[in-house]
């Protein structure tokens, strides 16, 4: 029997071992979904690669995404090991406090998932070709009064000492931009940022998006009229954007708190379609459902707002994500308001933007430009400062 | 190729288990074990196989030659040979390097490539010959046995140093069996966990804590890191052995133990007899007895010693770290047949263990730290007192947590808390089953970190 058990142990181990390389040649698999990529494959073989060895490492490489299980495997063994040194992080945890750690690819402050500090260094060439571009803009529509407003996050701020990188000063600067119309959304500290952003999610939280309302409103030349009930806790087990983007997917969660407003009744339409709401700041989630956009609304091309608001102006919103848990705030102070996030519009809209003939058809004189780091760099943001 | 290599575990052995279970007889399947030997050492390096041949060849006919002579010249030429394509391939940059000041000519020789496995297969071949020589083993008339004996896959390029003698007829004729394969089996993956779950998860520590910031990284993380490479290059080459020694039997052969839990050792001598066995029982039996050992005048006994540890430690890499860790044992080991030896058994043995892990792990550092400014700043950071910031060191990188925790189940797992129920167990239909239970986990374990990281360090695959 004993002996039996062996053979039958040899042989099943030595077929499911097997069953990785036949798996790869008869059915392989096209993505790697674990790692959001596509899967490797193996390697027509060939003399030259074989010498040089590019074929031998092609073929780890496939059988580590093609080998039977290995997506679960690796998810597991991520998870195991985040566990651990979780438990540590949390275990010994007050060596940690105000000391930036590394773990698993990512950067931990407090309990808080941050990104690294981006320098002013390595940032301003980008921030001038930015700048150059938004105020070309500006010079090309007279007709428009724009606003800017520079959302600092942790990649603006040295956490440890506190040392603010200086990044939105000097894009504000450079912005041919009167100094009433245009304003940072200060992270001077860390307490600052704690404060006003999730833990596991790049977005500001109810906070940081009433902050940036009140903050906005006088900018804009109206008055804040919408008063915060809360914070209300919506649900628990939110694993935020900055969690799920790192190896620790599912192991930081963190409460989802939102304050309440009383909003005006809003005609609201997304690309195009007439829309119950945006977000869903109403509904009620159960723990682990909740995220920012399915709170405030995702990322869509365009969202108009209209209220029965009159002579309170219309608001072209360019913006990015941050903008999407401000936006109902916004509406609520005017008319009409317009949010556009370049990046969405061609995809949602069918067609490019464009900003001389959109003001034009409905009636706008104002444009806010709203975002972080990123919006005020990357061209897919506002692509040739919003030029095109 | 490597074993702790998906390739090798998905492709490689169960393809050549599987051809070798369809071959009929026994010529067929040593033709099967020597054309898988072929691929996997040309997986890595194609071009050397024709060296691991001409080596072979070298050994195939001055055996032929031996046989048919028995001359001590036919002896040395052979063995010259041998050694010289050793010498040329690891040991010519060396020596160009260090000499070069003198003549600056050889400063223009071109560094040569390393081949794969050169010091454990040119150890193995020369037992053959000096071992034919010495009447001890028949003269090997088929070329591709002797090959089969040189490149077979297990021992190839970690060792142990199997002798000729000890497979001579298992090459010729052995009895395999399903039962025995599932011995052999357990082993690998024991030597496989070995390997992929503590070696390389301790080898974080040496890794980071000595590349790191001095600022950061003091006196106790230092010790942190002797130990974890302590314990790294244990469970790495330990784990090696174990896998090749399963592989071997898997396939019907049966190689000597390598290690002998060496970390349990009370003394310097017997550390040395439970280490690489292979290697120190070689350098024993065609170096230092044939100088006359222990049986000559004190002077020449020392003389004896510090030659054999100086080319124990010349063995392991061209490289000036590697003589000083050989003469760091001869010397270590001099001292305790001179002076401690009586001194040292009157000792507790907690002591005695002490004083032999403080000095192996010591011995590591020699060892691991190659460059001698890189070893003067970890001896002086070991011995002059620097404080560590431990926040920092794990705010570094919090992988190192894990590293940290690692080293508490691979210092036990170095003692022999193991060795009586995996003995036990095999013998119950119940303990055979909850063993296989265990290394199929295992198995999945090392096949989820081998997918999940790409750190995949193996410190013997480059001597």
């Amino acid at each position: 029997m004993k002996q039996a058990v062996d053979r039958l142990w040899v042989v099943l181990l030595l077929a499911a071992m097997l069953l990785s390389l036949g798996k790869a040649i008869v059915r392989p698999k096209d993505i790697n979904y674990y790692e959001n990529r596509p899967a490797a494959a193996l390697p027509a073989f060939t003399v030259s690669g074989l010498l040089s060895g590019e074929d031998q490492d092609a073929l780890e490489q496939a059988l580590s995404d093609q080998t039977v299980g290995a997506q679960g495997l690796e998810q597991r063994w991520h998870r195991w090991t985040t566990a651990i040194q979780k438990w540590g992080l949390r275990a010994f945890m007050r060596p940690f406090q105000g000391r930036y750690v590394s773990f698993q690819g990512m950067e931990i402050f407090d309990d808080y998932i941050v990104y690294p500090t981006r320098w002013l260094e390595t940032e301003q060439d980008a921030l001038e070709k930015k700048a150059e571009g938004v105020n070309a803009l500006i010079a090309a529509h007279p007709e428009l009064t724009f606003y800017a407003y520079f959302i600092e996050k942790d990649t603006d701020l040295y956490l440890e000492t506190d040392y603010s990188t200086g990044v939105s000063d000097y894009l504000l600067d450079r912005l041919d931009i009167p100094s009433e119309r245009k304003a940072a959304f200060p992270v001077r500290t860390a307490e600052d940022f704690k404060r006003f952003f999730f833990r596991t999610d790049h977005h500001w939280n109810y906070a940081g998006a009433d902050r940036a309302y009140r903050q906005l409103m006088p900018l804009l030349g109206k008055a804040a009229s919408l008063q915060a009930e809360g914070p209300e806790r919506i649900a628990g087990g939110m694993s935020g954007s900055k969690a799920l983007l790192s190896a620790a997917e599912g192991m930081f969660t963190e409460d989802f708190y939102a304050y309440r407003y009383a909003f005006p009744p809003m005609e609201i339409t997304i690309n195009g379609k007439p829309a119950a709401d945006f977000g869903a700041q109403n509904e009620t989630f159960a723990d682990g459902e909740v995220s920012y956009s399915a709170f405030y609304g995702g990322d869509d091309g365009e969202i108009c707002f209209h209220t029965e608001n009159p002579g309170a102006g219309s608001l072209l919103v360019i913006g990015e994500s941050f903008d999407n848990a401000l936006l109902k705030l916004l509406a609520s102070e005017y008319e009409n308001l317009y949010s556009i996030d370049l990046r969405n519009y061609e995809t949602d809209i069918g067609h490019p933007f464009d900003l001389a003939s959109y003001t034009a058809e409905h009636g706008i004189d104002s444009v806010l430009l709203i975002g972080n780091l990123d919006y005020w760099k990357l061209e897919e943001f506002l692509p040739g400062g919003g030029a095109a | 190729m490597i074993f702790s290599s998906l390739t090798f575990l998905c492709a490689f052995l169960p393809l050549t288990a599987l051809l070798y279970l369809l071959s009929r007889n026994r010529v067929w399947r040593n033709g099967v074990l020597l054309a898988a030997s072929l691929v996997f050492y040309a997986w890595g390096e194609p071009r050397f196989i024709l060296l691991l041949l001409l080596a072979t060849l070298e050994a195939y006919l001055g055996g032929l030659l031996l046989e048919k002579h028995h001359s001590r010249t036919i002896l040395a030429v052979t063995v010259t040979l041998l050694v010289g394509n050793l010498a040329v391939f690891k040991y010519l940059g060396f020596f160009c390097e260090n000499l070069s000041p003198l003549i600056p000519a050889l400063g223009r020789v071109p560094a040569l490539a390393l081949p794969i496995g050169i010091s454990f297969y040119t150890f193995q071949i020369l037992s053959y010959v000096i071992d034919l020589y010495r009447g001890k083993v028949s003269v090997q008339r088929n070329f591709l046995s002797l090959l089969l004996y040189v490149s077979f896959f297990p021992q190839l390029i970690a060792g142990p140093i199997v002798r000729y003698e000890t497979v001579e007829s298992e090459i010729r004729d052995r009895s395999e069996s399903l039962a025995d394969a599932a011995v052999g089996l357990r082993r690998f993956i024991r030597g496989l966990a070995k390997k992929v779950l503590l070696a390389n998860t301790v080898a974080l520590l040496p890794d980071t804590i000595y590349a790191g910031d001095p600022a950061v990284f003091g006196t106790l993380s230092y010790w942190l890191a002797a130990l974890g490479y302590t314990l790294q290059i244990y469970f790495d080459f330990s784990g090696y052995s174990d896998m090749a020694i399963g592989l071997g039997r898997m396939f019907g052969f049966h190689f000597l133990e390598n290690f002998d839990y060496p970390y349990v050792s009370r003394s310097i001598t017997e550390f040395w007899r439970r280490w690489h066995i292979s290697l120190s029982s070689w350098f024993r039996d065609y170096v230092y007895i044939p100088l006359g050992g222990n049986r000559v005048k004190k002077g020449r006994w020392i003389f004896n010693l510090l030659v054999v540890w100086a080319l124990t430690g010349f063995w392991h890499g061209a490289q000036w770290n590697f003589i000083l860790w050989g003469l760091y044992y001869a010397a270590l080991l001099l001292i305790e047949k001179l002076l401690l030896g009586k001194w040292l058994e009157k000792l507790p043995s907690v002591l005695r263990w002490v004083y032999t892990f403080f000095f192996v792990n010591l011995g590591w550092v020699l060892f691991d730290r190659t460059d001698f400014a890189s070893l003067k700043d970890a001896l002086h950071t070991l011995f002059v007192y620097r404080p560590t910031d431990w926040a920092g060191v794990f705010s570094a990188d919090m992988t190192l947590f894990v590293s940290c925790l690692a080293v508490i189940p691979a210092l036990a797992l170095s003692f022999p808390i193991l060795r009586r129920p995996l003995e036990k167990l095999p013998r119950t239909l119940g303990g055979t089953i909850a063993l296989d239970v265990v290394c199929v986990l295992l198995l999945a374990l090392c096949i989820a970190s081998l997918i999940s990281t790409q750190y995949n360090p193996f410190i013997y695959f480059r001597f």
